[in-house]
């Protein structure tokens, strides 16, 4: 018994003094492991975040979003970094889940110390950052196109330099029902992106004299459209469809099966990040809502060239060094809104976060006019809600390209704002 | 109006039987793989996956879509002896184990897919562009191809079961380990061709289907849905349970889908699932005890 | 057995864990901001984690769909928060009785079914549950989920704001210890030493006289409770939940942390937890596919060490779990 206790506190006491050892090692350790990795807390560099979405469902969108955006801050740190001082990226993966995108912001405020975000391309990521935004007082420049990451789930911090989907929709219905078609089909992905399209399509249509006949709400992923395909109406002339990626591919593919007499309009999202000229008929004299062109010949402006020189993307709008369709009308807007970050630190004279507030009243109304800086065209943005409005245009595939039908001035995609962040308190 | 629901329904009908043939194919190798060594193949989903990924491959290098299916499932086979020897031979009897083991096999082949071919969803060309006029709309022929190709493959595997002498001996090993072992018959053998077997035909499956769903590296996970639903529905280690449940499931959730919602079809699927499972977990033509 | 099962008593990390306590009640106010964060993750998934362990390492029942508690006890201290205006306090117990009437449900369908069958059925319970949240989008929010303002915490007459970045650490350490302290007295109680008996051999239980299908389900109850009391602690640090918080890789992470710390130690899957959050957190930037890492973790402790670096160690030192 006696042994049996000796032996019992000797592992004891040996146990607990390598624990305690291992425990102060490890602490040590610790320590300088983190001060090492930490970032040196240097108050020079104005230091960017920026939340890609590099795994999961929208690596698209998040390869070609941080390609863009390293290009543009390489560009800024080549021409002099912004007020002297030079520009840091930092990238972080949220998988394009949401759980794991609200973790990784607070990393990037918290442990990075970054000035200013730039987010996700999901817009569910966006909504749920939002108010993270405002708690740990970072301004945002979310670029998922939900309408309501700024309405009513947005806040002062959170602003947009892209479009959002009532705006795309509002810009080319016109032409739309004018010219296409009278009698539509909606299709939509049936999540939030999806309806967004449909409700405001629905919205639109009648005040231009056109007629939605049905809606049609597909589930992602689904593999086969038919079934839902032959609900649509006799009378149908035109379809507007709101998928991507495999959906979009697997949607024209059944369209063309059971109604290949429908004319198609869509917007960009649908073909983004897939080559066009491999669809042949399937989506051949498609009408197509742009907001950048991903063809050179179609938007040839001296910004558009020097853009494309700088980020590395060849006239087709893929990557030069890897040939792979880049989300091209979708990407612009990291580049433009790292200039607006950048237009809005030296108008306001901001130094640290502690000049939030400033830096946020001259965003609130600001204009931007065509330029290297902002090459996809004039925009503003409003002060109520944050949001930016730009000019759109109206593509047409023609021998597999997206060529362009029509420029769409910004007037027409301009709708009432439905908050008012400017009364908010900071 | 009524007539409308009507060709909507068979429809839904003939797709769900041209994709029951397919899930059908796929799900076999799950129901052997869980019903001989209890192993629960959460990688099943992958193997299917690479399947359809290696005949895009076939495709692009060597321009022949048919020599890239064969090449995804020889390959894919061979994959699939590699990781039972090494990582599931150990953790066989084991259940819990084997969803561990399976799930890190998931992870990995996932992120090495998405290192590699990329997050690229990709299409890939029909292999027979000719459509069939049925119900006046152009139905692609080359589903009607993919079903019949995977109708000849399950008789290929039965024939396989029953007319040659590893096919006994794989039906032996899962009546009773102990008895077949005892008879002289090679388990541990037996064991690492079956998964090879059932990693094949996931990967067949996926190759067949590539054109038709289009290539993604996360298109595996809902592919583990079914092909489990059915397996437990089917009963483990029955062909011809596997082959009923999936033609019962698939046409009636594609005949739900209209009249519910997806995610709600496939909920009524998951709780009939549970339901043979509480009730009946031999299933409706299990061979396991 | 009973002098065996003396010996569970954790004597020798009887002064590890008082050292880590009190290092985590100082250093709230003292650390970084970031690595404050991070804690409080890590805290909060040291519950789930623990949690797991009363079922997996405990009374031997491995699920693959714990999930479907988490969420809902996320789900259920938001949705009262937000549409009905309860208090913190209200919101969070009635979440994780919540938590506890689905477990007796569920439970009792569960609990009696074989290894296999049982972990098919937690898949297929989780499923239902992810499923249904992706689908009452106007209750979940679905898969974009819900955002919500925290209610403070009311204590006496005084009310604490979790935005307040310290206010919310000590919160989420509360639980985390009591956590902690109950589940040990469960442990080493006799309702503890029966599930012990049962996980070593469930057989010889049964024929001592026990109703193995109660215990099993009164571990089942117990640890979906504290699973959900996890998922209310992360609606509330994130202040957001989706349907992504029912989803299978939510289930497979405490998994992966019981696995790779050791279970039936209770403190194993802390260590899994740091271990797993600490390389997420660090590698994730540079190795964007550090799943494979991941995945091959779970491979290769499977073989060295099934009962994880916390079994490895004391069965180095000599000590029994």
């Amino acid at each position: 018994m006696g042994r049996f206790l000796k032996s019992r506190l000797g592992i004891n006491k040996l146990m607990a003094g390598l624990v305690v050892c291992v425990i102060v090692a490890a602490a040590v350790i610790g320590y300088f492991a983190y001060s090492l990795m930490k970032p040196p807390a240097s108050a020079q560099p104005i230091k960017i975040g920026f939340l890609g979405d590099l795994t999961g469902a929208l690596a698209v969108y998040g390869y070609s979003n941080q390609l863009v955006l390293s290009a543009t801050i390489r560009k800024i740190n080549a021409e002099g970094g912004i007020g002297g001082r030079s520009v840091e990226l930092y990238i972080e993966d949220t998988e394009t889940k949401v759980a794991t995108a609200v973790l990784r912001m607070r990393k990037l405020i918290e442990y990075y110390d970054v000035d200013f975000i730039i987010g996700s391309q999901h817009s569910g990521i966006n909504i749920a950052t939002n108010p993270i935004a405002k708690e740990l007082r970072t301004v945002t420049f979310q670029v998922g196109e939900a309408s309501e990451i700024t309405a009513e789930e947005g806040n002062r911090y959170v602003f947009r330099i892209n479009n959002n989907v009532r705006e795309q929709v509002l810009a080319g219905i016109e032409y739309a029902v004018k010219n296409v078609a009278e009698k539509w089909v909606t299709i939509v992905a049936d999540y939030s992106w999806g309806w967004s399209n449909e409700e405001e399509f629905r919205r639109y249509a009648p005040e231009f004299g056109g007629e939605v006949l049905k809606s049609l709400r597909i589930p992602l992923g689904t593999k086969d459209f038919m079934p839902y395909l032959i609900q649509i109406p006799d009378e149908a002339e035109g379809v507007f469809y709101a998928f991507f990626f495999a959906d979009f591919l697997s949607l024209i593919r059944d369209l063309n099966a059971v109604r290949p007499d429908l004319k198609h309009y869509c917007p960009i999202c649908a073909p983004e990040g897939i080559d066009t000229e491999e669809l042949g008929e399937l989506f051949e004299g498609a009408y197509v809502l742009s907001w950048f062109p991903r063809y050179l010949s179609e938007y040839d402006t001296q910004y558009n060239r020097e853009f494309r020189v700088a980020v590395g993307i060849d006239e087709n709008g893929k990557e030069v060094k890897t040939g792979s369709t880049l989300t091209l009308s979708h990407s612009w807007s990291v580049w433009e809104a790292m200039y607006a970050i950048k237009r809005a630190i030296e108008e306001s004279d901001w130094k640290s976060k502690e000049d939030n507030s400033d830096l946020i009243k001259t965003l609130e109304g600001i204009e931007f006019k065509e330029s290297i800086e902002f090459p996809q065209g004039d925009k503003f943005i409003r002060a109520q809600d944050h949001q930016a409005f730009m000019r759109h245009f109206l593509m047409q595939v023609v021998n597999g390209k997206l060529m362009l039908v029509k420029v769409i001035p910004i007037e027409m995609a301009i709708y009432p704002p439905e908050v008012d962040y400017t009364k908010e308190p900071f | 109006m009524l007539s409308e629901l009507l060709m909507r329904m068979i429809f839904s009908l003939t797709n769900g039987i041209v994709w029951a043939l397919v899930i059908a194919l796929i799900a076999l190798g799950l129901s052997f793989i869980f019903g001989l060594m209890e192993i629960i193949n959460v990688a099943h989903g992958e193997l299917y996956m690479i399947g359809a990924v290696l005949s895009w491959y076939g495709l692009v290098w060597f321009g022949n879509f048919w020599l890239g299916v064969i090449m995804a499932s020889l390959i894919v086979g061979i994959l699939g002896i590699v990781l039972e020897r090494a990582t599931l031979r150990p953790v066989e009897g084991r259940p819990a184990h084997t969803v561990i083991v399976t799930i890190g096999l998931s992870y990995i082949l996932q992120q090495i897919v998405l290192a590699t071919f990329g997050g690229w969803p990709q299409k890939m060309p029909d292999p027979l562009p000719v459509t069939v006029q049925f119900l006046n709309v152009k139905y692609p022929g080359y589903r009607l191809l993919v079903a019949g190709l995977s109708a000849f493959a399950l008789i290929g595997v039965w024939l396989f079961l029953h007319r040659t002498s590893l096919g006994l001996w794989i039906r032996a090993a899962m009546q009773d380990k102990e008895m077949a072992s005892a008879m002289g018959i090679p388990v541990s053998r037996v064991y690492m061709i079956t998964f090879s077997i059932g990693a094949m035909l996931a990967a067949l499956g996926g190759a067949l289907a590539a054109p038709v769903v289009q290539v993604f590296y996360l298109m595996g996970l809902d592919i583990l849905s079914v092909s489990f639903i059915v397996v437990i529905i089917g009963g483990l280690g029955s062909l011809k349970g596997t082959f009923v449940a999936s033609l019962i499931i698939n046409p009636l959730e594609g005949i739900m889908i209209i009249l519910l919602t997806p995610t709600e079809a496939r909920i009524v699927s998951l709780i009939a699932m549970a339901a043979v499972l509480l009730v009946r977990p031999k299933g409706l033509f299990g061979v396991i005890k | 057995m009973s002098q065996r099962l003396m010996e569970v008593v954790l004597r020798p990390t009887s002064l590890i864990l008082p050292v880590i306590l009190v290092f985590l009640i100082v250093m709230g106010i003292l650390l970084p901001s970031s690595i404050r964060s991070l804690l409080m993750e890590i805290m909060i998934f040291s519950i789930y984690g623990m949690a797991y362990d009363i079922l997996f390492g405990f009374s031997n029942q491995f699920s693959y769909g714990q999930a479907l508690f988490f969420g809902v006890g996320a789900y259920g201290v938001l949705l009262l928060a937000l549409n009905l205006n309860a208090d913190l306090w209200t919101a969070m117990l009635v979440a994780v009785m919540l938590s506890l009437v689905f477990a007796f449900v569920l439970g009792i369908l569960a609990v009696r079914l074989s290894e296999a069958y049982f972990v098919i059925i937690s898949v297929i319970f989780n499923m239902v549950f992810y499923l249904l949240a992706l689908d009452w989008t106007w209750l979940t929010g679905g898969d974009d989920g819900l955002t919500f303002t925290v209610p403070p915490i009311p204590l006496g007459f005084a009310s604490y704001s979790v935005y307040d970045p310290i206010v919310n650490y000590y919160f989420i350490l509360f639980f985390v210890i009591a956590t902690y302290l109950i589940l040990k007295r469960i442990i080493d109680s006799p309702l503890g030493k029966i599930l012990v008996s049962i996980r070593e051999n469930e057989e010889r239980a049964e024929f001592l006289g026990y109703n193995v299908i109660r215990y099993k389900l009164i571990a089942y109850i117990i640890s979906a409770m504290f699973t959900g009391l996890s998922g209310t602690l992360y609606a509330i640090r994130t202040r957001y939940a989706s349907a992504d918080y029912f989803s299978l890789i939510m289930s497979a992470d405490p998994i992966i942390w019981t696995l790779i710390g050791g279970a039936g130690t209770l403190i194993g899957p802390i260590v899994g937890v740091v271990i797993l959050r600490i390389l997420t957190y660090y590698i994730s930037v540079w190795w964007r596919n550090y799943f494979i890492l991941i995945g091959g973790l779970m491979i290769l402790v499977l073989r060295v060490s099934p009962k994880g670096i916390v079994g490895y160690i004391a069965s180095k030192i000599g000590v029994k779990f």
